[in-house]
């Protein structure tokens, strides 16, 4: 018996648990699951400083949420008859079933997040220059799917905040002055809100889009280790008021930096554990703790007062309170077709792997303050609009 | 007429590519056509509002199910819809005229914008009698807001 678990075992892993470096550099390439990674990496994008571990947390989440999506859904009927049902039975009946919701409800904020503090990392550090432009594109669109997916997850609890915010959101896709009408009717299936929208809403959700960000989270892994792996500030051009006085012949050079590398087993992957197992006891935490709202059902004839979108689209919304069309899509737009064009608008010197370096310092600062004025109209939204979307000075 | 090998690949590269992407603009048109929902199960777009008499001269009564305010003054009766012009909110009755909660506009008592970020002014609808004399509210067709359906 015991030669037989052997033999299985055997089979299925080729190498046994690393014992030294040769084994551990097997290890790395023989595995499916560790082969994503280089066998060797550079000591300098280990740090925390060189990632702030947001890209694999965003990863994290994403595993988490399609867990947790893929449960949901054996208790979901998208239809409005049911739907709303289905989460009170979640809520109330199906073992565990409140707490799988609240893992998919704040995995799915908190994706939000890590992808957007990803993006701030990938800017200030200029990883977004050549050769990697088309990794920061992807990663444009990874952050403009993980909003759809919000977006049309929003709509599923079928309460009175779900149908309000969607018919907030899809009035202003037709508010585009051409194609506006036609765009809307063809997301919503439907003149308006109702079991067209919901369908087409729970199919986008759980099938479309979830292999679009599956895919093209595997071309950006993928081309991370194709465009030389991460941006470190070994890739900076020397400081020319730091020169070191001896500089290395250049036949020296390459022995030395293959000197510097270290295994990805037991260096890399231990790293990547502990932040796995870091972000997974931060929301088990949280979803013990934090119970994911539900209004009542949702009413086609009475609109809450104030009726507001999730916390991460009230920046949008506050701007479409100035004008539908101009704030509400322009200016998105305009953004997310800015920031897929950065990098190939982006002239200045290449100034790798630290943030806020003297050479692109105007550049981090603008973006810090374009994602700030976001968040300072996100909190506007959150906290200072009342009923009638009228200003608040104080919400409570 | 003799045509080279090297330009005889490349016409038939051409109408090769040409094929392909005719090919794959007819299946995103078709692709669109299919998304694009020909029935609606949503809501009717005619909807009965009862007698007539159910609607005091000088009041404005709120039809839930068709969104829209009835109201009946010296003229005869006219039905004002309650979607906001801006986001398709449904707008709320105040001491004076209403209000959208969702993003703050404001409109008077016949639907002119007064604040807020309303491109336009509450639309009216057609109202008719079907045959037992009761009241229909047609949300299909617009009309001008003087327009009042008169009683015999």
């Amino acid at each position: 018996m015991k030669t037989f678990l052997a033999r299985v075992h055997a089979s299925i892993f080729r190498v046994g648990w690393p014992r030294d470096d040769r084994s551990a550099l097997k290890a790395m390439v023989s595995s499916i699951v560790l082969h994503v990674h280089a066998p060797k990496v550079r000591p300098a994008t280990l740090r925390f400083r060189a990632t702030w571990a947001m890209g694999l947390a965003s990863m994290v989440l994403l595993l988490m949420l399609t867990g947790t999506g893929v449960y949901l859904m054996f208790y979901y009927y998208p239809h409005p008859d049911v739907a709303f049902r289905s989460m009170k039975d979640l809520a109330f009946v199906v073992p565990f079933g409140k707490v799988t919701r609240n893992l998919h409800r704040w995995a799915a904020h908190g994706m939000v997040v890590t992808v957007t503090v990803h993006m701030l990392r990938v800017f200030l550090t200029a990883g977004y220059k050549a050769p990697r432009e088309a990794n920061w594109v992807a990663g444009v669109l990874l952050w403009v799917l993980t909003l759809a997916l919000s977006f049309t997850g929003y709509l599923l609890p079928w309460d009175q905040l779900a149908y309000w915010a969607v018919t907030v959101g899809t009035n202003m896709i037709g508010s585009v002055p051409v194609g506006g009408d036609f765009l809307r009717e063809l997301v919503l299936g439907d003149a308006s809100v109702g079991e067209a929208a919901l369908l087409r809403f729970y199919v986008l959700h759980c099938v479309f889009l979830p292999i679009a960000i599956g895919g093209i989270a595997a071309f950006h892994l993928f081309r991370v280790r194709r465009d030389g792996g991460l941006v470190t500030s070994e890739h900076a051009p020397p400081d020319p008021a730091s020169v070191d006085p001896a500089p290395p012949t250049d036949a020296a050079q390459p022995k030395k930096r293959e000197a510097r590398l270290v295994n990805a087993w037991p260096h890399l992957v231990y790293r990547e554990v502990v932040v796995a197992l870091v972000v997974t006891a931060a929301l088990a935490a949280l979803s013990l703790w934090l119970d994911a709202p539900l209004e009542p059902e949702a009413d086609r004839t009475r609109t809450p007062n104030p009726a507001k979108a999730p916390w991460y689209f009230l920046g949008v919304q506050e701007l479409a309170h100035y004008s539908a069309f101009w704030g509400g899509v322009f200016v998105p737009a305009a953004m997310v077709v800015g920031l897929a064009l950065l990098p190939y608008l982006d002239r200045a010197p290449v100034a790798l792997g630290r943030t806020f370096p003297r050479e692109r310092f105007r550049a981090c600062i603008l973006f810090c303050v374009m994602l700030a004025f976001m968040g300072v109209f996100t909190v506007v939204g959150t906290f200072f609009r009342g009923p009638g979307w009228a200003f608040m000075y104080w919400p409570y | 007429m003799s045509l080279s090998p090297e330009s005889r690949r490349r016409f038939l590269s051409l109408v090769g590519w040409t094929t392909a992407a005719v090919g794959a603009g007819e299946a995103a048109w078709a692709s669109l056509r299919f998304a694009r929902a020909p029935v609606s199960y949503g809501p009717p777009r005619r909807f009965g509002l009862g007698p007539p008499e159910r609607y005091a001269a000088g009041a404005t009564v709120f039809v839930e199910e068709a969104a829209v305010y009835v109201k009946r003054d010296e003229g005869g009766l006219r039905a004002m819809s309650a979607v906001c012009t801006h986001l398709g909110c449904t707008v709320r009755r105040e001491s004076e005229g209403f209000v959208c909660p969702c993003h703050g506009s404001r409109y008077d008592d016949d639907g002119r914008v007064l604040g807020g970020p309303a491109p336009a002014a509450l639309a009216f609808y057609r109202l008719e009698k079907d045959r037992r004399g009761r009241l229909v509210v047609d949300l299909g067709r617009r009309v001008e807001p003087a327009t009042k359906l008169r009683e015999a």
